[in-house]
């Protein structure tokens, strides 16, 4: 099973910095209350864009990033058509979870038990279904919506920690405890990117998480 | 008559509208669904419910509570994939 699903690499491509400073070519107003737009740069990426800065959600991709992982779509705060924003990169081919009647089984389990990790990282509390991605011909996910509701709201929806656990996936590779590692040595240097206090919570508190998965070696029983 | 349009972006990079959600004023029978009432979206949010966002809550709401449930949509549908309209108000001649 763990090879049934190879997660093909990714080409090194500057994504963030088209977000931040790439060429805006077309903006199209979208329906909704939370995204506003959908923004399409010249080399042909697209983003979506909300009218508000979230740092939120920023450090959710800088501790993805900081882990290597690759489980947040790029994220950059910018101004459209001189409105300040966030832009966070639409993964073309990829639908929300809940389109699928056992997402779980559309990726690679390596893939779900770095998802874990990473919301148990993040202390995320909405993770239900409509808030991440499935990417059936990568066998990727993706962990969206990294909001205020998602890193500091006093829910409990862990759907892909549970389902991590209770398919026996817990035990963590040299790989990955090398990885968190590296979070957890990096991180004091993400302090510096934000003066929100909320944000820098959340890089804390993920900072302490980290280091009690360091010490277990696993994830089961990290949430009762 | 109050209601929330929902969207899901579509293969086509195209928004496209789901369904409609939708409560009479004064009304005591709860959240209606027009549309694609078999959209996973929609049979999903009967058999979960959504979280009390607006007031931070972790208790659920279903479409029988009526306006909190209409008023909380655009928070659990909030990424651009699927997206949730503000509550509007229609008057019915």
């Amino acid at each position: 099973m763990e090879n049934a699903f190879e997660v093909p690499p990714s080409p090194q491509v500057d994504f963030r910095g088209t977000l931040e400073k790439g060429d805006i070519i077309e903006t199209t107003p979208l329906n909704g209350g939370a995204v506003t737009a959908l923004v399409v740069f010249k080399d042909g990426m697209r983003a979506f864009f909300s009218p508000m800065v979230n740092s939120l959600e920023l450090a959710a991709f800088w501790i993805d990033d900081l882990l290597g992982f690759g489980l947040v779509p790029p994220v950059a705060e910018r101004s459209v058509n001189d409105q300040p924003g966030l832009l966070r990169q639409l993964v073309g081919g990829a639908k929300p979870a809940l389109y699928y009647k056992t997402w779980e089984e559309m990726v690679q389990p390596q893939e779900l038990l770095k998802a874990a990790v990473l919301d148990y990282i993040l202390d995320s509390r909405d993770r239900r279904r409509e808030n991440f991605l499935i990417d059936e011909s990568s066998h990727k996910l993706w962990l969206i919506n990294n909001d205020y509701y998602m890193l500091l709201a006093s829910f409990n929806s862990r759907d892909i920690f549970n389902t991590a656990v209770n398919r026996g996936l817990t035990d963590l590779s040299l790989d990955m405890l090398a990885a968190i590692d590296k979070f957890y040595s990096g991180s004091p240097s993400l302090l510096n990117r934000t003066e929100e206090k909320e944000t820098l919570d959340v890089l804390n508190r993920a900072r302490e998480r980290a280091s009690i998965i360091l010490d277990k070696k696993t994830v089961a029983n990290l949430w009762h | 008559m109050y209601f929330v349009d929902l969207f899901e972006f579509d293969s086509r990079a195209k928004q496209k509208k789901i369904a409609t959600f939708k409560m009479e004023e004064g009304g005591s029978n709860g959240v209606e669904v027009e549309g694609d009432s078999y959209h996973p979206a929609v049979e999903n949010l009967r058999g979960e419910g959504i979280f009390d966002y607006k007031n931070a809550a972790p208790s659920k709401l279903y479409p029988d509570d009526g306006l909190s449930f209409l008023e909380n949509l655009k928070y659990n549908f909030r990424s651009g994939y699927l997206s949730a309209s503000e509550v509007q108000k229609k008057t019915v001649d």
